[in-house]
């Protein structure tokens, strides 16, 4: 069954529509979710768990039970999904750290194959630590010390725009004007040193595309031997054994 | 979705973590529908992380921040630092001088008596108890010279050990007794700038 999507319709019903479909059993529809919703809620998680490195895991299982929920009729306000799998993750994100372990999910790894070929987690990952290598780069173009000072203190000291424009005697434009330089800055080397892979991706294109792009067949490769992995340490997880076939 | 709308500032206090629970889940899922808004947001966080991690290399790293890291702490170990580093030379020399004093008294002293030319003869030196230094008293002043130097060897190899003491127009060369053993052939030689050697005399240490 094919997500039907209309230009026409307001977001909140397409994705009633998407939840009613995956409801139905549509592997595609769940696809569709996915895709719609994974760079937001991986923004959400790595912005709300930032001293671990388990983001990727933690959207996954976070799907992973949401989209089960959906199958098993387990969800009765689609409307407020949203707001459902934003509660899984911050949920599962806390279990992760509370256990500092992995979350164990009792779901079926035949469920969950979806994730496994359409998200390149690790080249997302990969565009992350390339943007964190970038961030020195940016720095260090800046044309004068008080603009180093001006990310310093926003970013790094968190002072507020006010704050800072009152310390540095900066108007606010002026403000504005070096932030957004900045961070043009920033996503430009991104997009020059991914080009069209992972750092696009996370920037931009994933939210445009339902389908990931793979950029060529090494990462493909890599791609492919994380999901193995990955598919290994779920088995791992939710049979506490390796299984042997 | 809903009808909720950020306030302008709401992105900053967002990345500043002061929203509350309920501002938080609104505008998280505002995000949702405002692709545009999660990028800047995304951009942000790289920022704050990237600089996180800047600064927290640079701490390990650069040796400006540790130089900055300890003037701003100067105040607080430099006066029990120079408290000890006081007491720590005042302990030592006294143990080196006293030290030095006792093995003095102690010491052999042996006059030589310069030779010009090479000297084939070997005289013997009788060295003394275990605990009894040498010392090679000679009558000349070679160390103000900058011209010549004088070295010591013990069967031909150069012996680094030596101390070496002015006393008036003489030189005393004092040799640890650990530093020398029966049966060996001390050396003293003068050399001149050229590293030739203008005198050398030689003795056969002895019990």
């Amino acid at each position: 069954m094919a997500v039907q999507s209309d230009s026409t319709q307001k977001p909140g019903d397409m994705i009633t529509r998407v939840c009613e479909q995956i409801m139905a059993g549509d592997v595609v529809a769940e696809n569709q979710f996915v895709a719609d919703h994974y760079r937001w809620l991986l923004f959400i998680v790595r912005q709300k768990f930032r001293n671990t490195d388990l983001h990727m895991d933690i959207v996954q299982d976070a799907f992973m039970l949401v989209i089960t929920k959906l199958k098993t009729n387990e969800v009765k306000q689609l409307n407020t999904i949203r707001a459902y799998l934003r509660t899984c993750a911050i949920n599962i994100g806390h279990e992760y750290l509370r256990k500092n372990q992995k979350y164990s999910s009792s779901l079926s790894q035949d469920q969950l194959d979806w994730l496994a070929d359409e998200q390149t987690d690790i080249l997302d990952q990969l565009a992350w630590e390339d943007g964190l290598q970038q961030v020195k780069q940016v720095i260090g173009d800046l044309p004068t010390e008080r603009d180093r000072d001006i990310l310093n203190l926003f970013y790094f000291a968190h002072h507020s725009k006010a704050e800072i424009c009152e310390q540095l005697d900066l108007s606010p434009a002026h403000f504005d004007r070096v932030i957004y330089r900045a961070r043009q800055r920033l996503k430009e080397l991104i997009q020059r040193s991914g080009g069209s892979s992972g750092g696009a991706n996370t920037l931009n294109e994933q939210s445009t595309n339902n389908k990931t792009t793979k950029p060529n067949v090494l990462n493909r490769m890599i791609s492919g031997a994380h999901n193995l992995i990955s598919q290994l340490l779920r088995a791992w997880r939710q049979h506490g054994r390796w299984r042997t076939v | 979705m809903t009808s909720y709308q950020p306030a302008p500032d709401t992105a900053e206090r967002y990345l500043q973590g002061k929203l509350s629970d309920s501002e938080l889940a609104a505008y998280e899922l505002w995000l949702a529908d405002h692709p545009d808004e999660l990028e800047v947001l995304e951009l942000d966080l790289l920022m704050q992380e990237g600089l996180k991690r800047l600064h927290s290399n640079q701490v390990l790293t650069d040796p400006a921040v540790i130089a900055n890291s300890l003037r701003e702490k100067a105040w607080y170990w430099t006066p029990p630092l120079m408290v000890l580093a006081f007491l720590l030379g005042f302990f030592l020399h006294q143990g080196l001088v006293n030290n030095l004093e006792q093995r003095m008294v102690n010491a052999l002293y042996v006059p030589v008596e310069v030779m010009r030319g090479n000297s084939e003869l070997q005289a013997e030196i009788h060295l003394g108890k275990d605990d009894q230094d040498l010392v090679l008293m000679i009558p000349v002043d070679v160390q103000s010279s900058s011209k010549e130097a004088l070295q010591v060897k013990l069967d031909g190899v150069m012996h680094s050990g030596v101390r070496v003491i002015l006393v008036h127009d003489q030189t005393w060369l004092v040799l640890s007794r650990e530093s020398v053993a029966v049966g060996q052939v001390l050396s003293i030689e003068q050399v001149d700038q050229n590293k030739n050697v203008v005198f050398s005399m030689n003795y056969l240490l002895v019990e």
